[in-house]
């Protein structure tokens, strides 16, 4: 049964603004307000689909923009690839990794992150590892749509693990060793040794 | 910095959307207006304005006015009751003799008194309205049956023009538009500046006056109009102007006051406008007349031209406006959006059930058909661009 009439509006008027930025995030703003279209109508169709006991309203809206956003695939790999990353060595910041967990917010990390919850993997960042923006981007559009779901649900919606595998239909445990897989291979592919041609 | 963090620091901001494109999603989902009286979303816009999109319909719903004794369902009814009794077919029979053919012969007739008054489903709403079912590619609604049509007007997109109306906080519709003209003629108007803006009244106006506005701009003109019957300069309004802004491009803005929603914006669009005499047993003679004006690609806002007064309403079990400020009591009025289409449907004659019997039988059309069926229609006069600079224009927060 879909969600109709002044329910449906109001999930769009709660959660519109997430919505929007996490799609134009991943596909630019050109396209960004058509698969906001998009997603809202996903997720009232199969609205029968959503048990408020088990998630929230924005993680399921979430899911439904990863879906959506399968059919935009090229677009964004495309967007991706033309994001370049700032990399202003003075505004250098420490942000918490999903992976190592307790690293303290500067000021510049967005007021929305979340306090990073589990500790994995205690491999710390070291000096000088750090790539090249543009080739991080391009290793994050190559990857695969569930990795990069993942990775980026997690480091540019500020998602919980719990709240990623719920968006997701995964288990926790599945988010948690993918972000350590994920992690790995990006560093392999942006490393100048390993990486670069 | 670790590859995680390189990720979340290259994080692309992202401003929220743009009023009217939220608005425009909004309505494409799920229709004009709901009955969500509870909700406001403020954001700021591209242009920093912080602007307030509350979903139209902070008052209850009308009911829907007493079945009118000429309903469709009682045409059809009453057809049937003949049909069985048999020499009242032929009378019947007769009176559609009587149901001239339009302007043209291309459709297949098909008897008004087929149609039947449907009721509203069970789910009063999906999330795309069929309704009259226009898509981009027929965005024009006709009904199948060939009507005597009293006039058909097609009126080309104004250049340059964009309207919008705003819901205050006591809920009145405030209606704005701009229109691209010469060197605007400032003689009659007692002008003042209000915050940012200068703002002209009629300096001959009477008392009872509808409270009308110009905003000063080089060229053109922009106009605000207040709700019927309000005062000159009340309160809501001087915060509505001392929060808008004309820059030197004559582009005007509003940041919205609190609790000031946008109901709808949008440029001037080409609007296609048809009376049909529509079969009833209402009158003797067995029609009443009924207006149905369609702007494709349009806005509310241009149907609402000079500031109608509007009740959210259930029409053919979608969202839809009914007109409260017509100075015919009688009338009824009724404004509804189907995918790229405004619509504005109105009878003096007839109920709103009447006339959801009607929309009801509407089909998609193209603009070509409807050409065809119409060909005199559109005039092809167009004017010339006025040569004074810069013309009025809506700025980023009221871009349709």
């Amino acid at each position: 049964m879909p969600l109709t009439g002044a329910a449906a509006a109001r999930l769009y008027d709660d959660h519109v603004d997430a919505v929007h930025a996490l799609v134009t995030r991943r596909v630019g703003p050109s396209a960004g307000p058509g698969v906001v279209g998009e997603v809202f109508e996903h997720a009232v169709r199969s609205w029968d689909r959503f048990d408020e006991e088990r998630g929230s309203e924005r993680m399921f809206l979430f899911g439904a923009a990863i879906v959506v956003l399968r059919r935009h695939q090229a677009v964004e790999r495309d967007h991706l690839r033309s994001l370049a990353i700032r990399h202003d060595a003075a505004n250098a910041i420490s942000i918490a990794d999903p992976l190592v967990g307790g690293a303290v917010p500067k000021r510049s990390r967005p007021e929305s992150s979340r306090v990073v919850e589990d500790i994995v993997d205690h491999d710390e960042p070291e000096a000088g590892e750090a790539p090249a923006g543009s080739d991080l981007m391009a290793a994050i559009a190559d990857l695969a749509p569930d990795d990069r779901d993942i990775v980026l649900l997690s480091l540019w919606e500020s998602c919980s693990q719990a709240a990623i595998a719920e968006a997701l239909d995964l288990s926790v445990g599945t988010v948690r060793s993918a972000l350590g897989r994920i992690r790995r291979q990006l560093k392999a592919a942006t490393t100048p040794e390993k990486g670069r041609s | 910095m670790n590859i995680f963090d390189e990720i979340q620091a290259s994080r692309p901001e992202v401003a929220p959307m743009a009023i009217a494109e939220r608005r425009r999603i909004r309505e494409s989902l799920f229709g004009i207006g709901h009955e969500d009286r509870t909700r406001t979303i403020s954001g700021r816009s591209a242009s920093g304005a912080v602007v307030s999109t509350a979903p139209y319909g902070t008052r209850r719903p009308i009911q829907r006015r007493p079945r009118a004794t000429g309903s469709w369902a009682r045409l059809g009814a009453g057809l049937l009751l003949l049909a069985v009794l048999g020499t009242a077919v032929w009378s019947y029979a007769s009176r559609d003799d009587t149901i001239e053919t339009a302007v043209t012969t291309t459709a297949a007739p098909r008897t008004a008194t087929t149609t039947s008054t449907s009721t509203p489903p069970a789910t009063t709403m999906v999330p795309r309205v069929a309704r009259t079912g226009v898509d981009t590619d027929r965005p024009l609604a006709l009904p199948p049956d060939l009507l005597t049509v009293d006039d058909v007007v097609v009126a080309p997109a104004a250049e340059g023009s964009a309207s919008a109306v705003f819901a205050a906080p006591d809920g009145t519709e405030v209606w704005m538009a701009e229109f691209d003209g010469e060197r605007s003629d400032v003689s009659n108007l007692d002008i003042r500046q209000v915050g940012a803006i200068g703002v002209g009244v009629d300096r001959d106006r009477e008392p009872g006056d509808r409270a009308s506005y110009r905003l000063l701009v080089p060229c053109g003109f922009v106009i605000l109009n207040d709700g019927p019957d309000q005062p000159f300069d009340r309160q809501p309004i001087i915060d509505l102007f001392s929060a808008m802004s004309i820059d030197g491009d004559a582009t005007v803005d509003v940041a919205l006051p609190i609790d000031w929603s946008v109901v709808s914006i949008g440029e001037s669009r080409t609007s296609y406008s048809v009376q049909f005499q529509v079969p009833t047993l209402e009158n003797s003679d067995g029609v009443a007349p009924l207006r149905i004006t369609q702007v494709p690609g349009g806005a509310l806002a241009q149907l609402l031209f000079g500031g109608r007064q509007l009740d959210p309403i259930e029409f053919l079990g979608a969202p839809a406006f009914l007109e409260t400020s017509s100075p015919n009591p009688s009338a009824v009025s009724v404004f509804w959006r189907d995918g790229p289409t405004v619509f504005h449907a109105s009878s003096s004659a007839l109920a709103l059930t009447d006339i959801e019997g009607f929309v009801d039988t509407l089909e998609p059309v193209a603009v070509d058909e409807w050409n065809q069926r119409f060909p005199t229609a559109e005039p092809g006069i167009t004017a010339a661009a006025p040569a004074c600079s810069p013309q009025p224009s809506f700025g980023p927060t009221l871009q349709p």
